[in-house]
């Protein structure tokens, strides 16, 4: 078993308002992604891309589809605590600000340990300190950050308190949802060969939900581009970048600031694509 | 020139001693002009632009000249303060849902400089954000006027922001981060009319952003801010090829980028649209 999630023909839809057709999220969206591997998941506002990642963590439920994570088919009607803690130790998040997945009257420590009494099978004091330590070493923070609380790190160190966080119940999959959009881009950077290292060493995979492309090429070995809820287009992140083959892809890429980049010229690539149906 | 700070140095009194947030900054906006001004967070970036319209802490001490359009801003004559806040330039920022209050509409928050600080009548300005609306691009005036922000997306509200922000007609617009909340293809639409309504205005614009990529492509020249002080100043084109200080040149290389195209299909659009 060398696959780490499997989707196959997700659809989710939400009730419209008053009267009008349901809104279809994810359209018969599929994806494999093999253990170790990263994934880019990208498309603009209202893609679907969010609904997606919702689905694959469990946050929502799919009208049809299913997904199969580390071997494990995902149960239609799941409840309660026991289910709860396996899919965490499935799937787990981490978002683009940090403060609002962190308890701020919780110390890095308290947070961690958290995190490991609920989720070890033997909690005992010296499991999790160990373990704290080498969750700390692992994502690049001292020893001495273990009594500070939220404010008083930075964005990029509060962003490796919530991967710490993330990987403390060694999870088959993270999911990173614009978890580097908001640093600076030096310390983005050290994000990101963070979460190559860790994946290396680790054999978790990554899928990276965001609207850059840019990183989406520098960290990813595979990539889904969705649009109006469909995945449009799939393949080696590289090769696509390199040829987009859909017309949607085309855009987005054209739409990255760089050389030879005229705004001008996106408005008017956006205005025809708005035009075909 | 619209916009000229000479060796600008401000600190504000902290426990430890005063903390200096700007040491030296030096910076010119002229008519028509785009001019970047990158740096990372905490780098001082938008403390300047602040200062230009000196929207800064009251216990921060300051020295140094800031001149808007030729208008002392660095004295803090409250006459000249209000003239230049009032009309002659105009700030936008990230968020656009922190400017627009959220229980009032659309057309109160948009129409209220022009009502409340110039005394044009309500209906009259009114009648001129709904133009304005026409030119960001924003269609159904009278509907939009009666919306609530939340009804809108973030281009959308962008959009009225800059309205709101080009009704008094400024010959300064500040953006601070302005399109950075926003999606690339909705950013790349949003700077096209950002540069159509300058170009037509002759507005000269500071442009603030922490995206190098973004300033290199979109601005005339800029400025890189480190710790307070500006460290690099250059034509926009040549910032990636040769940055002279080392810091820039960090910044550049931590930048992510894109593969080169193949670009064998250059009008796949035109074809399949």
């Amino acid at each position: 078993m060398s696959e780490a999630v499997r989707v196959s023909d997700l659809t989710k839809t939400y009730p419209a308002r008053r009267g009008g057709a349901r809104v279809v999220a994810v359209k018969d969206v599929s994806f494999e992604l093999a253990k170790g591997e990263s994934l880019g998941l990208v498309g603009e506002s209202g893609s679907g891309k969010t609904t997606l990642t919702r689905l694959l963590v469990g946050l929502a439920r799919p009208d049809a589809g299913t997904i199969v994570i580390d071997g494990r088919t995902r149960e239609g009607r799941e409840r309660g605590r026991a289910a709860r803690l396996r899919r965490a130790k499935e799937v787990q998040m981490v978002f683009q600000d940090p403060y609002g997945s962190l308890d701020r009257r919780m110390s890095v420590e308290a947070a961690l340990r958290d995190v490991l009494r609920r989720h070890l099978p033997d909690p005992a004091k010296d499991t999790v300190r160990a373990r704290i330590s080498e969750l700390m070493d692992h994502v690049g923070l001292s020893e001495k950050h273990l009594g500070s609380r939220p404010h008083e790190l930075s964005g990029g160190q509060r962003q490796r308190v919530a991967i710490a966080k993330a990987l403390a119940v060694d999870p088959a999959v993270l999911v990173l949802d614009e978890a580097v959009s908001a640093l600076d881009v030096s310390v983005q950077a050290q994000i990101l060969a963070l979460l190559n290292r860790i994946r290396a060493e680790t054999g978790v995979s990554l899928v990276f939900v965001t609207h850059d492309l840019a990183v989406v090429n520098e960290v990813t070995g595979q990539i889904l581009v969705m649009y109006k809820g469909e995945a449009v287009e799939r393949g080696v992140t590289a090769e696509v970048l390199r040829r987009p083959r859909h017309p949607y892809t085309d855009m987005l890429l054209s739409s990255a600031p760089g050389p030879n980049w005229q705004p001008e010229r996106v408005a008017e690539l956006r205005a025809a694509f708005a035009g075909t149906p | 020139m619209l916009l000229a700070i000479e060796d600008l140095h401000l600190s504000v009194p902290s426990p430890e001693g005063p903390r200096r947030i700007l040491r030296g900054v030096s910076l010119d906006v002229s008519e028509g002009e785009t001019v970047g001004l990158v740096g990372e967070s905490g780098s001082g970036k938008s403390t300047t632009a602040r200062a230009a319209l000196r929207l800064l802490p009251e216990r921060a001490s300051l020295s140094g000249a800031v001149s808007v359009c030729g208008h002392d801003m660095a004295g803090g004559d409250p006459a000249v303060v209000r003239k230049v806040r009032s009309g002659l330039a105009a700030m936008i920022f990230q968020e656009p849902r922190a400017v627009l209050n959220p229980v009032r509409r659309i057309g109160g928050s948009a129409t209220e400089r022009l009502v409340h600080v110039h005394g044009v009548a309500k209906a009259e300005a009114r009648r001129r954000i709904a133009t304005l609306f026409g030119e960001v691009g924003l269609g159904d005036a009278d509907r939009l006027l009666r919306a609530y922000p939340h009804q809108l997306s973030g281009g959308m509200l962008q959009r009225v922001v800059i309205a709101a922000a080009l009704s008094t007609g400024p010959r300064l617009l500040l953006a601070d981060e302005a399109t950075s909340a926003l999606d690339v293809t909705t950013q790349a639409e949003v700077l096209a009319l950002l540069r159509r309504l300058q170009r037509e205005r002759e507005m000269g614009v500071l442009f603030i952003t922490h995206d190098l990529q973004l300033a290199a492509a979109y601005c005339d020249r800029v400025y890189v801010m480190k710790d307070g002080a500006v460290v690099e100043h250059q034509q926009a084109g040549t910032i990636f090829v040769n940055p002279s200080d080392p810091y820039t040149k960090a910044l550049a290389d931590a930048v992510p980028r894109l593969p080169q195209r193949d670009d064998t299909r250059d009008h796949t659009m035109e074809t399949s649209a």
